[in-house]
């Protein structure tokens, strides 16, 4: 039994940031943002005070002109609500943003080449040994505070670059936090500003307690989601404009960006964050019947516009005898019903959609109207008379319909079963698997001597979706963790769990919908298990009692920490699962891009 | 991606280059001595090569080449030092006692090699065939049950359901199947399917004599017996498919040991390199 002390950890045992006081706390009520009723202290519960949730899920920035905030193109977990001055949003993105050694993107952390030889010769421990000083709330908080970073030549970059300013109240980066996604876009302080960031799990709350917050984010939902959408559409990238242009030019296409501007509609499909049904979903299957699957168009009605994806997988289908065949699916960028409304331009006449598209999962679309498209798009890049105009000559038309195919039956089951929601998908070609298992060995000798996947799973014919986390492009596993440890690292996205922070309380494996984590007991250093020693209980007035443990008490049970795949982003030799594969059986798979799943299943 | 066709003929023809290369260099260097000495350096220079795999796959997290790629280069290199080989003894049998254990082994090492590329790229398909995914590990343990659970059915099945043959027949013709060792050598060549065949037809001669409880419990029968059938093939198949590695990577120990004598000997007896 362990002789150090440590405690199973509560959904506050560590805070976001160790060096909120409760003066901190008492200095932010103050501010108007709490004390004029847009947050208001009233509607939150003992339970979850907001005093609570300022100490324990924020914490207090005071930042100088130029420092960076946030950077376009990394995943995001906080919000920011800016207190007071100002800062600086780039809104311009691709070439025209900025490159990204201005913005100090941090290095990503990988272990050094001895760190590497010690691992490979310490193969004797115990699985899933921890130093339990590292578990000191300090040596945590040391971890999170990144450096600061400004920009070089503020002047010059706000000279040159697209911004818009946003001043005190306001709040930003809660898009990219609440949907799992990716920062759009990079922020900067303009001069000095007072900034409260908060962890996605004080906003869920906050948003709970707050309609006000409520209103205002699911109207910026709307609005700046689907502003920044438009811009970065290939689509619509004959409507940016460059400097050569002339000065008709830019009016066209500026009252051409405005008017589509105007009639796009962001829609949202299923529920954000409902996991039982996508649960039971993945384990059963959906067989032929669709109904489940909320629909986003109809096959065989007129054609109203065209969908781009935003977020989520949508599922191209066709009638087929008494169910549904799938097509194909679709992923963000990817839209539906340009050829019908190529067609109907053209031949000028009405078309039908040839396809239905249904939301796998929740999805984010944005509509545009026909008429709005002909008019924006095909106008302005085709002409008509020539009557040659074909779907295939547009820009950002990469639907996958038309390229290569994957066995129809294998999609069926990659998209039933939701695989094609992962970004680094364990395939296995049982065809060539000779089931030696180098590839867990080679995991557990990267992961504390515990395979981090088992080699099994559902098998379509020959292939086989191990039970490894996929790295989904929305990782349902993070709906439920109270403190945040199941996270996105920012740099490359990687679903990652936090094994400071983790307190074992299984919500994300429950979660999980491919059974892709799992709970260990961890030990110590000479290998024992770890138990609590003491345990905190909230009483009705507040106070918290803190009670000792001993072997008697029913709480005495080993302290276990969430574990999955982590896609060795702390290896040189990325994922050893992969590398170690003597027989090229087994790929992490990017099964949200469609071209690359196709030609490994038919190399 | 480049497909496994590729792959295959340009590794292929990158193999024979080299071979004509290492033929070439025989023809001119075949009459002197010193040809012995450059042939035998290339085959332990190239043994030793072909043995340090099983050191990268000791060490997974370093930066050496996925393991794929060691794998392809391993099987041409592999199939080279066959030729190397030939010539290093002038393509006579070695008459000396150490010289003919040194070659047995090495021979050892290279066929086991080509029995283990043979298996490993023929198994994997027909182990997917059968379906059912399984770990070699579990596969006693499920046998055990599944032994009971069909010895339960056959031999109870009097009590409920009054006189019945079904435990006589099991007794006859199912219990050796059930109880027996898997017929190892004719998994292994693939046709095992006959003695499955031969189980099954028993059962379904056997089913005339049947009424309607007796056939259902055959089914049940039946299906555990089709399970034991499926495990049997996976446990002989995966287990050589681990088992040939037990002559391979020992044989190349040994092989290494020998080779490391055998150049002493030969350099002790000349009085070195002239
Ligand atoms: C003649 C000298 C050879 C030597 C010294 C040698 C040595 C080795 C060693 C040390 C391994 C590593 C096994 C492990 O650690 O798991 C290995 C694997 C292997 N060898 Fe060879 N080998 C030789 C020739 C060949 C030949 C001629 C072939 C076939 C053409 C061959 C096919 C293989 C295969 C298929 C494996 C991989 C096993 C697996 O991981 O599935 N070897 N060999
Ligand atoms: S843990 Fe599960 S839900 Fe989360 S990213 Fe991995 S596979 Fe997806
Ligand atoms: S390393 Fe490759 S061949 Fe071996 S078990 Fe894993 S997937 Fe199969």
């Amino acid at each position: 039994m362990s002789e150090v002390k440590i405690n199973r950890l509560e959904r506050w045992g560590i805070p976001f940031c160790d060096e909120m006081t409760d003066e901190n706390v008492e200095y932010l009520l103050q501010m108007p943002l709490f004390s004029q009723g847009m947050i208001d202290p009233e509607n939150f519960n003992d339970r979850l005070p907001l005093a609570g949730i300022l100490k324990n899920d924020s914490r207090l920035m005071n930042c100088k002109e130029g420092e960076i905030i946030i950077r376009e193109g990394e995943w995001g977990n906080s919000a920011f609500f800016l207190l007071s001055g100002s800062v600086r949003i780039i809104i311009e993105r691709a070439q025209n943003s900025i490159p990204p050694e201005l913005l100090g993107q941090p290095q990503r952390k990988r272990k050094s080449v001895l760190e590497i030889l010690k691992q490979c010769f310490n193969r004797d421990s115990e699985s899933e040994q921890r130093d339990l000083a590292s578990y000191a709330p300090q040596a945590y908080s040391a971890n999170l505070k990144s450096s600061r970073i400004y920009l070089q030549d503020f002047d010059q970059i706000v000279d040159c670059y697209k911004t818009t300013r946003i001043d005190a109240i306001d709040f930003f980066g809660e898009q990219s936090a609440l949907g799992r996604l990716e920062r759009s876009a990079t922020v900067f302080a303009d001069g000095d500003c007072e900034i409260l960031e908060v962890r996605w799990q004080g906003i869920r709350d906050l948003m709970n307690k707050a309609p006000w917050l409520k209103t205002q984010i699911d109207m910026r939902f709307r609005a700046y989601g689907l502003y920044s959408f438009l811009k970065n559409s290939p689509y619509f990238e004959h409507l940016s404009i460059d400097e050569n242009a002339t000065e008709n030019d830019h009016e066209r296409k500026r009252s051409l960006s405005q008017h589509v501007f105007n009639h796009a509609e962001l829609r949202t499909y299923g529920k954000y964050d409902q996991v039982d049904s996508f649960l039971s979903l993945v384990e059963h299957g959906t067989a032929s019947n669709l109904a489940h699957e909320p629909l986003i168009a109809r096959e065989g009605d007129y054609v109203e516009g065209i969908y781009i994806i935003r977020s989520g997988i949508a599922r191209v289908s066709h009638r087929y005898n008494n169910g549904h065949r799938t097509i194909s699916y679709l992923t963000p960028g990817h839209a539906f019903g340009v050829a019908e409304v190529v067609e109907g331009w053209r031949d000028g006449k009405p078309t039908h959609l040839c396809h239905s598209l249904r939301a796998v999962g929740y999805v984010t679309v944005v509509f545009i109207p026909s008429a709005i498209f002909e008019l924006a798009v095909l106008e302005e890049l085709f002409d008509r008379q020539k009557n040659k105009t074909t779907y295939s000559g547009l820009k950002g038309s990469n639907t996958p319909q038309n390229t290569t195919h994957l066995d129809n039956g294998l999609m069926e089951f990659l998209v039933e079963r939701r695989f094609v929601n992962g970004s680094a998908t364990m395939v296995i070609d049982l065809d060539r698997c000779t089931r030696c298992d180098d590839c867990v060995r080679a995991c557990a000798a990267t992961h504390d001597q515990n395979p981090r996947f088992l080699r099994q799973g559902p098998v379509h014919d020959k292939y086989m979706i191990a039970n490894a986390c996929m790295h989904c492009a929305d990782p349902v596993c993070m709906i439920q963790c109270p403190t945040g440890a199941i996270h996105r690292n920012s740099l490359a996205g990687e679903v990652i769990v936090n094994d400071l922070t983790c307190i074992g309380c299984g919500s994300c494996a429950n979660n999980c919908p491919y059974d892709a984590i799992r709970m260990v007991q961890i030990r110590d250093q000479n290998g024992n298990l770890v138990y609590p020693t003491q345990t905190k209980r909230r009483q009705a007035d507040g106070t918290q009692v803190v009670r000792k443990l001993t072997p008697l008490d029913p709480e005495w049970q080993p302290i276990e920490k969430a574990t999955k795949c982590d896609l060795c982003s702390d290896q040189i030799t990325g994922p050893a699962c992969q590398n170690a594969c003597p027989h090229d059986a087994l790929i992490r798979l990017d099964l949200g891009s469609y071209e690359t799943a196709a030609q490994w299943f038919k190399r | 991606m480049k497909s496994f066709t590729i792959r295959r003929t340009l590794s292929l023809v990158f193999t024979l280059l080299v071979a004509a290369a290492i033929i070439l260099v025989w023809i001119i260097k075949t009459t002197t001595l010193t040809g012995s000495y450059i042939s035998g350096w290339t085959l332990s220079g190239m043994i030793v090569y072909l043995s340090l795999y099983n050191l990268r796959k000791k060490l997974p997290s370093l930066p050496l080449g996925s393991s794929s790629l060691w794998m392809q280069f391993h099987i041409y290199c592999g199939l080279l030092t066959a030729l190397v080989f030939a010539i290093h003894l002038q393509f006579n049998v070695p008459t000396g006692m150490f010289e003919s254990i040194l070659a047995i082994n090495y021979l050892l090492v290279f066929f086991s090699g080509i029995f283990g590329l043979y298996i490993t790229r023929t198994y994997p398909s027909r182990l997917s065939n059968l379906g059912d995914e399984v770990f070699f590990e579990y596969i006693p343990v499920l046998k055990r049950k599944l032994h009971d659970q069909i010895e339960i059915l056959s031999l109870n099945c009097s009590s409920n359901s009054g006189q019945t043959e079904i435990p006589e027949f099991y007794r006859d013709n199912l219990r050796a199947f059930v109880v027996g060792r898997p017929a190892v050598l004719s998994h292994l060549l693939g046709n095992s399917s006959r003695r499955w065949r031969i189980v099954l037809q028993a059962v379904t001669d056997h089913r005339r004599y049947m009424n309607e409880d007796e056939q259902q419990i055959m089914n049940e029968i039946e299906k555990l017996l089709k399970r034991k059938y499926q495990l049997d093939a996976q446990y002989v198949m995966q287990g050589a498919l681990k088992v040939w590695l037990f002559i391979h990577i020992p044989a190349t120990y040994s092989l290494l040991i020998f080779m490391f004598f055998h150049s002493l000997l030969v350099h002790a007896w000349s009085g070195g390199l002239s």
